[in-house]
């Protein structure tokens, strides 16, 4: 019996060491130093031209300044939110010499004493958490230490706090500009319905629905095409199979464009949209968050993106300089936190894809940049660019603000007016008619 | 006596052999050992109030998993039962906010999950395993389509309305009320499995079905009753959850997703002993919580420290398991035993 127990332990032991190892290998890999490099040296390429100026100014700091990036629970590895915070941080470690540490709490239960410890410790200039459900533990903790600086990501605390620095989106334009060419597309296609696969009920989402049935209403309003939009929330942001068939359902009732707004889930959603089409039903899909064309560029023309990395980048850029803020820091079209993907985007995630091995076999990041540039000539019309550029320059420049619902009630109204074609009900200050 | 002492001495051993192969996965993957263990010890002193939110409800996950274990039940449905029952003394809570009365419902609510996993075993021979992993996924959906559709809280949507304060269990001396009311379970626990006739029973029941039977003890009987109690202490561990650290559930069941599962892990390194579970319990909590500091400090994924956790549960736990199983074994032996003599 001992020799048996005896033996079962070393066996145990090798067995633990061997998965241990491998285990550890795989998952560590990704983050490996040379990798790390690589992809950076990528991002600010891009990124660069989007924010050169500010780059530019930002002076060396005198001494070392320390960063913890606070994950939302379930960390990285989502190729979306997380991922794209991960890259602003890491822009921001190399372009602005700071050092940068992360962490990915393992629930909820733990966020508040977690976020105590730390900032208590005093050993960082800054606390970056990224996503919505930091929002009422640094609410909690952050009162406490007036003399730490916390940056919460892609949401706001109900009172502005004085070092508390939120960065949210004005998720309502990059919509409303995607709601344009959904609606075109639907057009090009022969259907009159478009249609999104959405993640939970929650504010960020609220916006994205406001901006989109106004884009497809605007559309309508100028063009004279009746367009009617298809809302399905899923309740879950890492759920592909959910995703697909939400995506089966909307596509069962007419809608032939389907903008994905659920990370994970929608990428069932680009699976059901590439079924359906291979069966003759032509249906095309539109990405959000990050450039998303090179998972199927022959039915995804464009993407909207959220620049969570810029984001992250600023807040950070700004304790570097100096000009730390409490309070709200809105990012929309105009400050470079949202925008629609361009072509040079388009290759630069595609290359991305590449070199982790994710892009789909048979394409080259060049040839993902030429299908998609042709499925955009062929389905998007010139009309179509024109009104989007004319919104984008009439949201630029203040002409088109949009009201951000603080409720769901709030949000519920917005919706059912703009359902009727009232434009003005999602706007500060009604539209000059034209 | 002796028995304790050899197999307190196994687990010290494999404790060091656990240690001993996260040493060498972390050398080999180019991290300094030393500075890791290092900072794994400095986060377990200072984070050491994550591991006491953290044990609580893992104590009693590891009772749901221990009690029907003595029985010869595999009840993989402690998550289940959590999610039972954080979300019944939620509920609870909002129309009558007594602490006591919530974690007296929670643990009922847990309970007959455990009991209809335990009835659908003896009447219907539908394998527990089985039946409470299907029912573990059943309460999952269920308590969140509930959370996001109905307890939702219009200021912060992504989680549900706080329990209101007298509701709430709050802290003696740092230390988290519910941690002491894990301890009087395992106590309880203990109590009922050596000190009473039922505990004879479920013994008994695990130790020789066949035996058990031809004496006189009604097996089903202990069977259904094992599952309810451990079902009880799967909603206790829901229930403590709520009504003791967070105050609310989140549309995620973050703080309650992985609990039932940590449960037997910690089971098993405690030998299903309910007075080592406690032990076993705060080893894991202290995994979680040093692991933060090991993040911050040396840039390890949290996904690899679940992976370490998964280890040291392998490498303590598999003797124990050895134990469990081996009267099915024996079982097993002597019934091809049986049948090569019927043959001859």
């Amino acid at each position: 019996m001992e020799g048996r127990t005896a033996a079962l332990f070393i066996i145990g032991l090798v067995i633990g060491i061997i998965i241990g190892f491998f285990a550890v290998h795989a998952a560590v890999k990704p983050a490996a130093p040379t990798t790390i490099t690589k992809t950076v040296t990528v991002t600010s390429t891009v990124t660069g031209t989007v924010t050169k100026t500010e780059t530019a100014a930002a002076p060396k700091p005198s001494k070392k300044i320390h960063v913890l990036v606070l994950f939302d629970v379930g960390g990285r590895g989502d190729l979306s939110f997380n991922d794209m915070a991960w890259l602003g941080a890491e822009r921001a470690a190399k372009e602005l010499g700071v050092d940068v540490s992360f962490a990915t709490p393992r629930s909820t239960a733990d966020m508040v004493p977690l976020l105590e410890r730390l900032s208590k410790s005093g050993k960082y200039d800054l606390i970056v958490l990224i996503g919505f459900l930091w929002t009422s533990p640094v609410e909690k903790v952050a009162p406490k230490y007036p003399q730490q600086k916390y940056a919460l990501i892609d949401s706001a605390t109900r009172k502005p706090l004085p070092n508390v620095a939120c960065y949210v989106f004005r998720e309502q334009e990059l919509a409303a500009l995607v709601g344009v060419i959904a609606a075109d597309m639907a057009h090009n296609l022969g259907g009159d319905k478009v249609g999104a696969v959405a993640g939970m009920d929650i504010p960020p989402l609220w916006r994205f629905h406001i901006g989109y049935l106004f884009g497809v209403k605007y559309y309508e309003k100028m063009t004279g095409n009746k367009t009617s939009v298809l809302w399905v929330y899923t309740g879950t942001f890492t759920d592909p199979a959910k995703g697909k068939e939400a995506a089966m359902a909307l596509i069962r009732q007419g809608a032939r464009v389907l903008y994905g707004l659920a990370g994970a889930t929608h990428l069932g959603m680009f699976e059901a949209v590439k079924e359906v089409s291979e069966h003759g039903h032509l249906v095309l899909a539109i990405g959000e968050d990050a450039s998303q064309e090179w998972i199927d560029p022959y039915h995804i023309p464009i993407s909207g993106m959220k620049r969570v990395d810029n984001a992250v980048f600023r807040a950070i850029e700004d304790v570097v300089k100096g000009t730390f803020k409490g309070g709200i820091h809105s990012l929309g079209l105009k400050e470079g936190g949202l925008g629609l993907s361009t072509l040079k985007m388009v290759k630069w995630f595609a290359e991305l894809a590449a070199k982790q091995g994710k892009l789909p076999k048979g394409l080259t990041p060049d040839k993902v940049v030429k299908i998609v540039e042709e499925m955009r000539k062929k389905y998007i019309d010139k009309e179509a660019w024109n009104l989007v550029h004319k919104l984008e320059q009439e949201i630029i420049s203040g002409k088109i603000r949009f009201k951000t619902p603080m409720t769901h009630k709030e949000y519920d109204q917005i919706i059912a007016a703009l359902k009727k074609g009232d434009l003005n009900a999602a706007l500060v200050k009604p539209m000059q008619t034209s | 006596m002796k028995p304790v002492v050899e197999k307190l001495i196994g687990s010290l051993i494999g404790l060091a052999a656990a240690l001993a192969a996260m040493a060498l996965a972390f050398s080999l993957l180019g991290y300094n050992p030393a500075e890791a263990f290092r900072l794994l010890g400095e986060g377990i002193v200072e984070n050491y109030d994550i591991m006491l939110l953290r044990v609580a409800p893992l104590i009693l996950t590891s009772l749901a998993f221990a009690v029907p274990a003595f029985a010869g039940l595999f009840n993989i449905g402690g998550e289940g039962q959590a999610y039972v029952g954080a979300l019944a003394a939620l509920a609870v809570s909002y129309i009558a906010p007594n602490p006591v009365l919530c974690l007296l419902v929670g643990a009922l609510a847990g309970g007959l999950l455990g009991y209809l996993a335990g009835v659908l075993r003896v009447k219907r021979g539908v394998h527990e395993v089985v039946s409470t992993i299907m029912l573990n996924w059943i309460a999952f959906y269920t308590v969140r389509y509930i959370v996001v559709n109905y307890f939702k809280n219009p200021y912060y949507p992504d989680t549900t309305n706080p329990v209101p304060p007298p509701g709430r269990l709050g802290q003696v001396a740092g230390v988290p009320v519910v941690v002491f009311i894990a301890i009087a379970a395992c106590i309880l626990c203990y109590l009922v499995l050596y000190r009473m006739p039922l505990g004879l029973a479920i013994r008994s029941t695990g130790a020789g079905y066949e035996a058990a039977r031809r004496l006189g003890i009604d097996v089903e009987k202990a069977m259904i009753l094992s599952m309810l109690l451990g079902g009880v202490f799967g909603g206790l561990a829901g229930a403590v959850i709520v009504i003791g650290e967070t105050y609310n559930l989140d549309v995620a069941l973050s703080s309650v997703y992985g609990v039932g599962f940590d449960g037997i892990g910690a089971a098993l390194l405690a030998w299903n002993n309910p007075l080592a579970i406690p032990f076993s319990s705060l080893l894991l909590s202290a995994l979680v919580a040093g692991g933060y500091q090991l993040q911050i400090g040396m840039g390890i994924d949290i996904h690899v420290l679940s992976i370490f956790t998964g280890v040291v549960v392998f490498v303590l736990g598999l003797p124990s398991l050895y134990e469990l199983l081996k009267p099915k074994l024996q079982a097993l032996r002597l019934a091809k035993a049986r049948r090569r003599g019927g043959g001859a």
